[in-house]
């Protein structure tokens, strides 16, 4: 491992996962921030490529150590640039490690992945991450939706949960072509069993058109702003 | 509906061009114009540019405005631009010189199709020809008097240029079926193109030279469809959309119309279908092309939906009117859960859209029953019927 020192500083904000229908938090996800509160954009900035990786691992062990701290009750979300997971070895056992040594359930950590950066080896790497599942992992695509693939990277690998991507759910409620995409993905992932997060919800409307199509579980500024080295509490809309 | 236009314009040049000069000039404008779809030709003559530029009025235009804006020519000026009927330099091929074979053999940028003995004679009457007699005769030889002594040596005496090169694609088509389960109608024939002899289209690829890939690409779809229509089709006909660059789109899809159109197929028998790979990158300058194409009633459709880089974005972005599965997706799909939700799923999304689905590549019974099942109505494969080499086959399995 490099020194941290090469690293810029950097903290979290934690932004919850709702379960509407039970009305409580399912998990909290782990968004890097700098020392005070910048954006990530800022600190990714400071990183070198060739430190990339690296610094993408010392993140999920900052966050779990911190979230550990912070008294976490719920899952925790992590995410993890796909081609670290080839590239290094210990990518998710170190991880894994840091949980165990905080006293965090293996079960209770779910690695988000974009959509976009596992199309393209998506063989090799539903290989990798399946070792870790059977350590007990979550596995969450990220962004679903956006980019250029869709469900059939669902043919070779079924995550434990998808997130839709927050430009598909912008203004659904009034979107034709978004909410026929959205729901020819709600029925394949019904049908393999795979969990549907709503993400980067903002508004009422586009809330209640995803509530109206079955959707439960749910993340964004309608619900929970992240917080800063905190784990905020949520707005349940049905309450 | 599809104008074809000629235009016809002459300019001078800004100093006297050198053989290599012209020569270079002549090979892109070649290239350019078989890629593009334009026909027609250019002269040079002591100073004095001529040329015939005929095509799809937004090609010829466009081309056009880029051709006014060259350095190497100024006092462009418009002779005419008016419809015209028919092509006079060509269907699909082209070249016609206006000079005597010894001539031509004094001339620079001869190429082999001058050789062939085609002559300005062959030029279909009309107002091309009758401008072109008259600049041989003189008339339209704009000037600039040049500052440098003009190298006369250097200076082409004359030049006959061919902006396009005749070719005879080495190609042909079979026609597989499509039909409709739901009434058990043959929906479609989609044309696949093979070699000659019916060899695979990938055998016969190394063969096609870049020029000529360029046309063939602008081009075989014309020919696809006049020969469709020869075979007495009666349905729709379905057309891969190779298109290498999203730019040569327009002058794709002008050709297909053009071609329908002198075949009397109406457009809206036919459905272009797009590999959808081919297009990462420029979907939004490729929407916006489809987009102008919309009000002739052509249809477009969404090739290999599902394979690597699908997107269902893709769909809201192109609105086609029809999308076929890939053929990973449908291999085994009667055993294959995570294909059966896809499709169900995908399914779902068309239905909400107002998408036809349909399901190619379809191998074996079991295959065809889940579809059927599934009330998946436009299917096409082997098992259906297989591609046959210049003829419209009829489905081997009895259509309720
Ligand atoms: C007299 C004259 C005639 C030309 N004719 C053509 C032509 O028929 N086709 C063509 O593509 N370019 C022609 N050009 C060249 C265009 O002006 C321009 O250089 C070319 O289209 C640029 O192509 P590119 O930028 O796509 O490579 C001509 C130029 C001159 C000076």
């Amino acid at each position: 491992m490099v020194s941290e020192a090469i690293f810029p500083d950097f903290s979290f904000a934690f932004q919850p996962i709702v379960n509407i229908a039970t009305g409580s938090i399912i998990s909290f996800e782990a968004l890097v921030r700098g020392y005070r509160n910048d954006p990530a954009s800022q600190i990714f900035q400071q990183v070198e490529q060739v430190n990339l990786y690296q610094f993408d691992e010392l993140l999920r062990l900052k966050a779990i150590s911190l979230a550990a701290k912070l008294g976490l009750g719920c899952h925790l979300n992590l995410n993890l640039f796909s081609k670290a997971l080839l590239a290094s070895q210990t990518a998710i056992s170190s991880t894994l490690a840091m949980a165990d040594s905080v006293g965090i359930s293996r079960e209770s950590i779910t690695i988000e992945v974009t959509e976009s950066e596992i199309i393209d080896d998506i063989d090799e790497f539903a290989e990798s991450i399946n070792q870790y599942r059977s350590a007990g992992i979550g596995i969450a695509i990220d962004d679903f939706g956006a980019g250029y693939s869709g469900l059939n990277l669902l043919a070779d690998f079924q995550p434990d949960s998808i997130k839709i991507d927050m430009s598909l759910i912008r203004c659904i409620d009034s979107r034709g072509p978004r909410q026929a995409i959205v729901r020819g993905i709600i029925r394949t992932c019904r049908d393999l069993g795979i969990d549907i997060i709503a993400e980067g919800v903002e508004t009422k409307k586009e809330y209640l058109w995803c509530y109206e199509e079955g959707i439960e579980l749910f993340q964004g500024y309608f619900f929970a702003k992240p917080a800063f080295e905190r784990l905020p509490v949520a707005f349940y809309p049905n309450d | 509906m599809v104008t074809l236009i000629h235009l016809i314009y002459c300019s001078a040049a800004v100093q006297p061009m050198q053989e290599s000069e012209l020569r270079e000039l002549l090979v892109k404008a070649r290239a350019k114009n078989a890629r593009l779809g334009i026909t027609g030709m250019l002269l040079y003559e002591n100073g004095s540019f001529f040329q015939v530029l005929e095509g799809t009025a937004v090609v010829v235009d466009r081309l056009f405005d880029e051709i006014s804006q060259d350095v190497r020519h100024t006092k462009v000026s418009t002779i005419i631009r008016e419809p015209i009927a028919k092509r006079a330099f060509g269907e699909w091929t082209m070249g016609y010189s206006s000079v005597s074979q010894q001539e031509l053999d004094e001339l620079i940028g001869l190429n082999d199709f001058f050789s062939k003995g085609s002559s300005f004679t062959e030029i279909t009457p009309g107002r091309a020809k009758k401008l072109l007699a008259a600049f041989r005769e003189g008339r339209w030889r704009t000037k600039v008097k040049y500052t440098l002594s003009p190298d006369l040596g250097a200076d082409a005496k004359k030049l006959v240029m061919q902006p396009a090169t005749m070719m005879t694609p080495k190609v042909s088509f079979s026609f597989q079926p499509v039909i409709n389960v739901a009434n058990g109608t043959v929906k479609a024939y989609e044309a696949i193109l093979c070699g000659q002899h019916n060899e695979a289209f990938p055998d016969i690829l190394p063969q096609i030279g870049d020029i000529e890939w360029s046309y063939f690409d602008t081009n075989c779809r014309a020919i696809a469809i006049s020969m469709a229509a020869k075979l007495g089709l009666s349905c729709d006909l379905h057309l891969s959309f190779i298109a290498r660059r999203v730019e040569d789109a327009q002058a794709a899809i002008s050709a297909s119309l053009e071609a329908a159109e002198k075949n009397g197929i109406e457009p809206s028998r036919i459905v272009l279908q797009i590999d959808q790979d081919k297009l990462i990158g420029e979907r939004e300058q490729f929407a916006k092309i489809i987009e102008e194409y919309r009000g002739s009633g052509l249809r477009i459709s969404i090739d290999h939906f599902g394979s690597g880089l699908a997107s269902l974005n893709l769909l809201a972005l192109l609105r086609p009117e029809m999308i076929s599965l890939d053929a990973q997706l449908v291999q085994d799909i009667d055993k294959n859960g995570p294909r059966q939700a896809i499709v169900l799923g995908l399914k779902q999304t068309c239905t909400d859209l107002g998408i036809d689905m349909m399901a190619k590549n379809i191998e074996t019974l079991g295959e065809f029953k889940w579809f059927v099942d599934e009330e998946v109505e436009l299917l096409q494969g082997n098992y259906i019927a297989s591609p046959a080499f210049e003829q419209l086959p009829s489905p081997n399995i009895p259509l309720a």
